[in-house]
């Protein structure tokens, strides 16, 4: 079979310090949006492209990253927990059946 | 001047019904007292006298005809403004306002039809974003207590007008704290009913998956007279819950002796010692009463507290991305910084924290609910701050000092469960209060306990009249 497999170099790998190495597909730009350009993605870390259309300043943009990688920590280990099958409606469910002991 | 203040709601009703004060006179020292306290707290956003005594004359003349509206006929009640009212823009703390309401919300509509009279909008936290009172667009609330104390918030002037006797009782909502952190500042009570027991349509969206209203008062029995008028299904909240709703008032006579008082010691160890010690006055009063006191574990506190986060972040950010987009500008600084740390936190965390949820609240339902039918847990984490103290405005420090005000109060909202907060005993000096935290739906047990605790700790006024 002549099945064209992409090539290793068109799977580019971002570093996100609180969740470690993951493969990524290259960015696509949404043309009419502010987010940051094509460019952009090609040469900054992925990190830095995160609520690029917020106007903030920097000390803060700081900190709203440090608080979501800490909390992303924590998401990281609770997402190896949760079985497979878990929905979102699970809380109202258990929350009915949860009435008696 | 007649002080009304140490009447409860269900008592004031009985009193108006029987005739032995008019709507009229009962909503005219409500204005008189609510002004004081305005003065003193900054409690109010919106006097609507004109309004309310127009309702008070009709609610007379209805009862002279021998047709009291409801339960709560002709009584003066004044709520957080953040709830739709036909024809009215809610303020929602904020600069930033919707379009006038094209009707109520359903949690004011249950009121109305009650017969109860709304004599004021009172204030809140900035889009009730806010755990300490503080408000940078509207101004900042002052603890009737001690002016230079928080009040707690958001529910910061439903507190201050309870507990300085101006209004027997009245709406406030909680997404991380915001009925029982006001409540134990200013020293009355809350209770934050079971997620969905209670509509929210109408009220403003904070973060629906966790929003959550209910009403702060001095007397459990206003507490259980009004849950029974403000729960059930609701076609226009499809999260409000079809479970029955027992009558509380009836229940509020029925027996804790027995009931097991969790304690998680190391949850509580968590606090400032002076609180450990609040734990310990109150569960030594419910020991009393003839509560069995057990221990009981929570899952990993902090943990809790980060998927709590995880939920509401970006929740509260989604509902804020077209004002943050185009009126930035005029947000307050500390609900500004709120609502843009949403945006940096992964849809897959958001969705991995909804979809944990229920599997967290299974572990504590068979874990911690397994020897203990209520948990007992503190509010605050720390003796009552002052204003000054919690000044973070926006700053990089606001994480950390809103996460430590809310810090044992926000994991419960992840867990959906009901809270009654019950008052320390002040003995003189300042106040503080302390939660206790029910299996879904068990309200009634809640009310029960609390009821017999007022026996022993009556309701107090911040600021009765004199002579």
């Amino acid at each position: 079979l002549n099945i064209k497999r992409p090539s290793p170099l068109a799977v580019r790998h971002i570093v996100c310090p609180a969740r470690g190495v993951y493969p990524r597909v290259p960015q696509i730009s949404h043309p009419g949006t502010d987010m940051a350009s094509s460019k952009d993605s090609e040469t900054a870390p992925a990190g830095d492209d995160i609520a690029a259309y917020i106007d903030m300043p920097s000390e803060r943009r700081a900190a709203a990253k440090a608080h979501a990688a800490m909390l992303a920590r924590t998401a990281d280990r609770v997402a190896r927990e949760i079985p497979f099958g878990a929905d979102v409606d699970d809380f109202r469910r258990v929350l009915t059946q949860g009435t008696k002991p | 001047m007649t002080d009304l203040a140490a009447h409860s709601a269900r008592s004031l009703a009985q009193a108006i019904r029987d005739k032995e004060i008019s709507s009229l006179e009962a909503t005219q020292v409500a204005i008189k007292r609510l002004e004081a306290c305005h003065e003193l707290t900054h409690c109010t956003i919106a006097l609507e006298a004109d309004e309310a005594l127009a309702g008070a004359r009709a609610a007379d003349a209805d009862i002279a005809k021998g047709n009291a509206k409801g339960p709560l006929a002709g009584v003066p009640l004044a709520h957080k403004d953040m709830f739709d009212r036909a024809g009215k823009t809610a303020s929602w703390g904020a600069k930033l306002r919707g379009k006038p309401a094209t009707a109520d919300a359903t949690a004011i509509a249950r009121y109305k039809a009650s017969g109860a009279l709304q004599i004021a909008a009172l204030h809140l936290a900035e889009f009730a974003y806010g755990p300490t009172g503080h408000n940078y667009v509207l101004g900042h609330a002052r603890n009737p207590w001690d002016t230079t104390r928080i009040t707690g918030g958001s529910s910061a002037g439903t507190a201050a007008a309870v507990a300085y006797g101006a209004i027997p009782a009245g709406l406030g909502s909680d997404t991380g704290g915001s009925l029982r952190l006001p409540a134990a500042c200013c020293g009355v009570i809350s209770i934050k009913p079971t997620w969905g027991r209670v509509s929210r349509a109408g009220a403003m969206p904070l973060s629906p998956a966790l929003d959550t209203v209910g009403v702060i008062a001095r007397h459990v029995e206003d507490l259980a007279l009004m849950l029974g008028i403000l729960a059930g299904p609701d076609p226009r909240d499809p999260a409000a819950s079809g479970m029955p709703v027992p009558d509380y008032i009836a229940r509020l006579g029925d027996p804790v002796k027995g009931l097991r008082l969790g304690v998680d010691e190391a949850v509580v160890g968590e606090a400032h010692p002076q609180v450990q010690g609040m734990v310990e006055q109150v569960a030594g009063i419910l020991g009393k009463l003839g509560l069995r006191r057990t221990s009981c574990r929570f899952p990993d506190w902090q943990t809790l507290d980060h998927l709590v986060q995880l939920v509401q972040f970006p929740d509260a950010s989604a509902a804020h991305t077209n004002f943050l987009r185009t009126r930035g500008d005029e947000y307050g600084p500390q609900v500004r910084a709120r609502v843009e740390t949403g945006h940096f936190i992964s849809a897959v965390d958001h969705l991995t924290a909804v979809r944990a949820r229920g599997m967290f609240l299974e572990r504590t339902l068979k874990e911690t609910f397994r020897d203990a039918d209520i948990a007992i847990l503190p509010i605050l984490a720390d003796p009552l701050p002052t204003i000054a103290e919690l000044d973070v405005s926006g700053g990089p420090q606001v994480q950390a000092a809103t996460g430590r005000v809310v810090k044992f109060t926000r994991p419960i909202n992840y867990l959906g469960l009901p809270t009654l907060t019950l008052p320390i005993p002040r003995n003189g000096g300042l106040p503080n209060g302390i939660q206790l935290i029910a299996r879904p739906y068990a309200e009634a047990q809640l009310f029960a306990v609390g009821q017999a605790y007022q026996r022993e700790v009556p309701p107090e006024i911040a600021r009765p009249l004199k002579g």
